[in-house]
């Protein structure tokens, strides 16, 4: 074991951008993932990741099948702007659905988000096995069995979402509040729609840049497992984000190591660490009570 | 300037099109207190909704003064349990209809909320979790965020349901003085009908079956209805 740990050490150049990115993808998806567990839209999160993952492999397609002309160094952009686009426009429309149901709860948000997320989970499928790029970048995306980032990818991922992490501290209060008590803020004049637009348009564009990056498991378990652990921990909203973001982080972290060390796929150990973190907060948090 | 904070001219309430009661026309004034009544689904809380700005209007007008500020406590059930909100979170974001997105608390702003928990006799609960309250307590924690946002009518949604007579008397002394003292007129849905005669200058009176609406005082639109109980919630 301890050799295995010094040649992870050893070769860190190669890890550190797929560690990087895990770490990145972490802490962000696990801060903003607290409005996902409290807003109760933890499926849209899970259907964020396949319609991206969905963008993402009609991308492969469309070039494989030269319906796009493309420049060798736009293939990379191409999955990402197509998974930016896809996301961008469930996002806007489930903002729409929470706003109707302000005003008619007999629109059903559930539905919805189950049928985007059978109809893109099968699309997927169908698309990925039309690509020749073969199975292991099919995987790669579902699972994230990623094992290298290289520096263009980890510069796009983290300048998208360290500003969006940005302007989730700074709204914090905001979003929390439409979140909260959406009818109370819409009787103060405060833009709900719009701030739901926000939320959700930022929730897709973690995921879709962070799906492309290092993979749809890890991500949306990170925007899932890590809140909930840390809203089992703590009983305060700022204490719940911050501790959020360090447990994703963590799992980013210690999930790639025993990857390595283990020889086990990389999303699938990033997300069973976090899953650990869960069941060591409930613990905990059993103990408390 | 009109003198009535809230109006409504031949409104028009309801869901897809279709109106649930024939048209309505108040007017609220300020420092007064104007009950809505009515059996369960006769479109109380849909008529609340729509003066709120939340349901759309079939029809008519709803004018709201320019000066006027709404203050609105929603029936405790309707806050979700899940987010670990305490009591002087939940009062703050009355302010922040006041300060705006993306803006921070002022000074001024937290002494309106500490003045308003301790009016409301929540100080001592300011950092319990909401959710861990009694209803009551609920009640009053709501009460103090409406207060927060200065309002010049405090729209309330069956304060006192899931109390006893005596728990009701006391939340809607404790409302009224309140409103009274920052000078806010009242528009309420209440079950009680000996509580809404007491207080009230106007009644509202919803029959949905009839397809008839009620406007007056509470001698003239309660006569007839009974003076003891409540109406079904």
């Amino acid at each position: 074991m301890s050799e295995k740990l010094a040649l992870f050490a050893a070769s860190w150049e190669l890890w550190r951008g797929a560690v990087a990115a895990g770490v990145v993808a972490g802490a962000v998806c696990g801060f903003v993932g607290i409005y996902v567990v409290l807003h109760r839209i933890v499926f849209v999160s899970a259907a964020m990741s396949q319609v991206s993952s969905l963008g993402v492999m009609l991308a492969f397609w469309l070039v494989q099948a030269q319906a796009i002309e493309t420049a060798h160094h736009s293939e990379d952009i191409l999955p990402l702007l197509f998974a930016a686009l896809f996301t961008g426009v469930f996002s806007a429309a489930m903002a729409g659905h929470a706003s109707a149901r302000l005003s008619d709860r007999t629109k059903s948000s559930e539905a919805f988000i189950g049928s985007v997320y059978l109809l893109s989970s099968a699309a997927l499928v169908l698309v990925g096995d039309q690509v020749t790029r073969g199975a292991h970048d099919v995987a790669n995306i579902l699972f994230g069995n990623t094992v290298i980032v290289d520096l263009p990818h980890l510069l796009l991922f983290a300048g998208v979402s360290l500003p969006i992490a940005v302007l989730h501290v700074w709204l914090r209060k905001d979003l929390l509040f439409v979140s909260f008590d959406p009818v109370m803020a819409t009787t103060l004049g405060y833009p709900v729609t719009w701030l739901r637009v926000l939320l959700l348009v930022s929730l897709g564009m973690v995921i879709s840049i962070g799906t492309r990056t290092i993979g749809a498991l890890p991500v949306f378990s990170f925007s899932v497992l890590p809140p909930i652990a840390a809203l089992a921990l703590f009983e305060n909203l700022r204490s719940s984000f911050w501790a959020s973001a360090v447990i994703g982080a963590l799992s980013a972290f210690l999930g790639y190591v025993t990857s390595f060390l283990l020889g086990l796929p990389t999303g699938a150990s990033m997300a069973a660490t976090a899953g650990v973190f869960l069941l060591v907060a409930k613990g905990l948090q059993r103990l408390r009570d | 300037m009109s003198a009535a904070l809230l109006s409504a001219e031949a409104l028009r309430i309801g869901y897809r099109g279709t109106s649930m009661l024939p048209e309505l026309s108040f007017a609220v004034a300020p420092g007064t207190v104007i009950s809505i009544v009515g059996h369960n689904g006769s479109g109380k809380s849909t008529l609340l909704k729509t003066i709120l700005g939340l349901t759309p209007k079939l029809g008519g007008e709803i004018r709201i003064r320019r000066d006027a500020r709404l203050g609105y406590v929603p029936q405790r059930e309707t806050m979700d349990p899940i987010y670990p909100v305490t009591v002087g979170e939940l009062v703050e974001t009355g302010r922040y209809g006041i300060r705006g997105v993306g803006r921070r608390l002022t000074p001024p702003d937290r002494a309106r909320v500490r003045e308003m928990l301790e009016a409301t006799g929540t100080a001592r609960l300011e950092r319990r979790l909401f959710r861990t309250l009694s209803g009551g307590e609920q009640q009053r924690a709501l009460l103090a965020r409406a207060l927060c946002a200065e309002p010049s009518v405090l729209v309330l949604d069956e304060p006192t349901a899931s109390m006893d007579e005596k728990g009701a008397h006391e939340a809607m002394g404790l409302t009224l003085a309140l409103a009274r003292k920052h000078g806010a007129a009242i528009v309420m849905v209440n079950h009680f009908i000996d509580l809404v005669a007491e207080v009230s200058d106007q009644v509202i009176h919803l029959d949905r079956d009839h397809q008839r609406v009620t406007i007056g005082p509470p001698a003239e639109v309660l006569k007839g209805r009974g003076s003891q109980g409540r109406y079904s919630s």
